[in-house]
């Protein structure tokens, strides 16, 4: 049996900035830059690093695969290996939902441990993307490379949207007041979108 | 005072080079021994063995094949389960406020072939109350005998044996051969001997122990099913004084009477002195051979019921020789005794080195320090909580701040 309602996993540590998720199924996660929405009152996360790593930090992973064909063979050949690993998403908070709308911001409380994190909905996170205040949010977070999760994010938030070129072209203005005295950085950005 | 580590370290180089004098000595008796063992004829050592000889103060292990003889493995079916139980506790400690112990029982389930899968899980249980004792009323009074140090390590042991059952009931497909994996052995050795009374010995083996490995061998009557221990680094001595018993030139009585349980002064059989039978087994078997099966004379397993005396079989897995021990039904029957020497075989190469289920089965059990200490600080809360005194002993308070 499946996760219920296409959850990916559950919120294992969360202050008011940030929290980590715990996939439910190893390897089943969004990709970088995927909008999440994490517990009830929502807040919106955004996945800013994927890793999969061993469930006891106290028990190194290590290789198996010297006579395996595939990957596959060495997880067929290890089937506790499902158990031992785990997905895990580091993400950045958002937004939140304020009057029944998303907005870009941190919200007054971080999500409560084991809340459920779902995908994001498309018209919630074309809300949010849209917003000058998530560009503003992420250019000025303490993220190690803002500009390769801003591209996912855009990205994958141009395919899901009706109107993706929309979009696209609502969070380029928006990148563009913000980066307005960095114009190299910028164009890196948008070509990359384009 | 901190250990004296001058003093110590002198002692300890005193005891090495000693072991070092010997070393050579044991080099050749090892090579003696060895040949002897390829040399013991099948029917010489069964005469032996069942002769008016067979009486020594030491124990033996009965071989029903040559003592040097090999085998081995089949190839793995295409799918196939492993499982195991293994256990960790917390034992009664006098110094906490109030009395109980906890045994945690970890177990795996790993399935292999065209639908691999794993299942892990674990279970602590609270004994406390009238749980910590074993009681009997008799018309001559009530005994009562309290569960904790070796008696509890045995009480634990019989748990992880109970556990196989309803884990290979719920978890293990039915139609795929399955090997039910033990850390350690089948032989209660603790209760050899007459060191526990005897409520202790029915509540463990009779109560315990038999009625969990019936419950075995009556699903392996449905199933393909095999029961094993595995036994790593073995410091056993049965195939070795089986050798002994061979090379004695003695009757019964003289070498009760001359000769030592561990070793002997007379030549031939004082080759065999101090030697292990897993050293004996490095020489004769080859990566991934099984040597052949024995059973043990131990006076114990005489207890565990019929069908259930403990035979075993040393396992040269390429890292160590260990020691296989299983039920008598299990080994009396061609197909699992195989099905156990291929799939421990095929486990110790998953595990490198070591039984993987054993292993997942154990990180499931254990109990390590910061969860001892937070299930004293879960007792001391709850008794807390209802008002009562948790104030330990002062040696204990002691311990835990060492002042000045």
């Amino acid at each position: 049996m499946g996760p219920a309602q296409g959850r990916i996993g559950e919120v294992v540590e969360a202050s008011s900035r940030r929290c980590a998720v715990q996939c439910y199924r190893l390897y089943e996660s969004p990709p970088l830059g995927a909008l999440a929405r994490v517990g009830d009152p929502p807040v919106y996360a955004l996945i800013t690093e994927v890793s999969t790593e061993a469930l006891d930090p106290g028990r190194p992973v290590i290789a198996r695969g010297e006579d395996a064909a595939t990957v596959e063979e060495v997880y067929r050949s290890n089937p506790q290996l499902d158990k031992l690993l785990c997905t895990r998403l580091r993400c950045l908070i958002v937004g939140h939902l304020r009057d029944g709308a998303p907005v870009a911001g941190l919200p007054p409380l971080p999500p409560k441990i084991h809340s459920f994190a779902h995908p994001c909905p498309a018209d919630e996170a074309e809300a949010l993307v849209s917003s000058p205040d998530f560009a503003r949010l992420l250019l000025n977070s303490d993220l190690p490379s803002p500009d390769e999760v801003i591209v996912a994010c855009l990205r994958l938030a141009g395919r899901q949207a009706a109107d993706g070129q929309g979009l696209l072209h609502r969070a380029g203005n928006a990148l563009a007041r913000e980066l307005s005295d960095q114009v190299p950085r910028l164009n890196a950005i948008l070509r990359r979108l384009t | 005072m901190s250990l004296n580590l001058g003093k110590t370290a002198q002692q300890i180089e005193g005891f090495a080079h000693s072991l070092k004098g010997a070393q050579n000595d044991r080099s050749r008796r090892l090579s003696e021994a060895v040949d002897a063992m390829r040399r013991a004829a099948p029917e010489e050592v069964r005469a032996k063995q069942s002769g008016p000889a067979a009486q020594r103060r030491f124990l033996y292990a009965v071989a029903g094949e040559g003592l040097g003889a090999s085998h081995p493995p089949k190839s793995a079916p295409g799918n196939f389960c492993v499982l195991s139980v293994d256990g960790s506790h917390i034992d009664v400690d006098r110094h906490m406020p109030a009395a109980c112990a906890l045994v945690n029982i970890g177990g795996c389930v790993l399935r292999y072939g065209d639908d691999p899968d794993a299942y892990l899980y674990n279970e602590p249980s609270l004994y406390s109350d009238d749980r910590l004792y074993l009681t009997e009323q008799t018309p001559e009074g009530a005994t009562e005998i309290p569960i904790e140090g070796a008696i509890l390590g045995l009480m634990r042991t019989v748990e992880e044996v109970k556990a196989l059952a309803p884990l290979i009931r719920d978890k293990a497909p039915a139609d795929a051969p399955t090997l039910a994996l033990l850390d350690g052995s089948l032989i209660l050795w603790a209760l050899a001997g007459q060191g526990y009374p005897e409520l202790v010995r029915t509540e463990i083996i009779q109560r315990g122990l038999t009625p969990a490995l019936d419950a075995l061998r009556e699903m392996s009557r449905r199933r393909v099913l095999a029961l094993a221990a595995y036994v790593s680094l073995p410091r056993s001595r049965e195939a070795a004084n089986a050798l002994r018993l061979h090379l004695c030139e003695f009757d019964s009585a003289e070498c009760k009477r001359v000769c030592r349980p561990r070793r002997s002064p007379h030549s031939p059989c004082s080759m065999v002195n101090h030697l292990l039978d897993r050293e004996l087994f490095e020489e004769l078997l080859a990566p991934g051979q099984r040597s052949c099966l024995f059973s043990t004379n131990s006076s114990i397993v005489d207890e565990y019921g019929r069908g259930h005396r403990i035979c075993f079989y040393y396992l040269h897995t390429g890292e160590e020789v260990a020691r296989v021990e299983m039920p008598e039904w299990v080994a009396l029957d061609k197909a699992l005794l195989s099905l156990t020497h291929t799939l421990i075989l095929d486990q110790t190469r998953r595990g490198m080195g070591y039984p993987v289920a054993i292993s997942e089965a154990h990180e499931q059990a254990v109990i390590g320090g910061g969860d001892r200490r937070t299930f004293r600080e879960l007792v001391d809360r709850s008794l807390v909580r209802r008002g009562m005194s948790i104030s330990g002993s002062e040696k204990s308070r002691s311990k835990r701040m060492a002042w000045v």
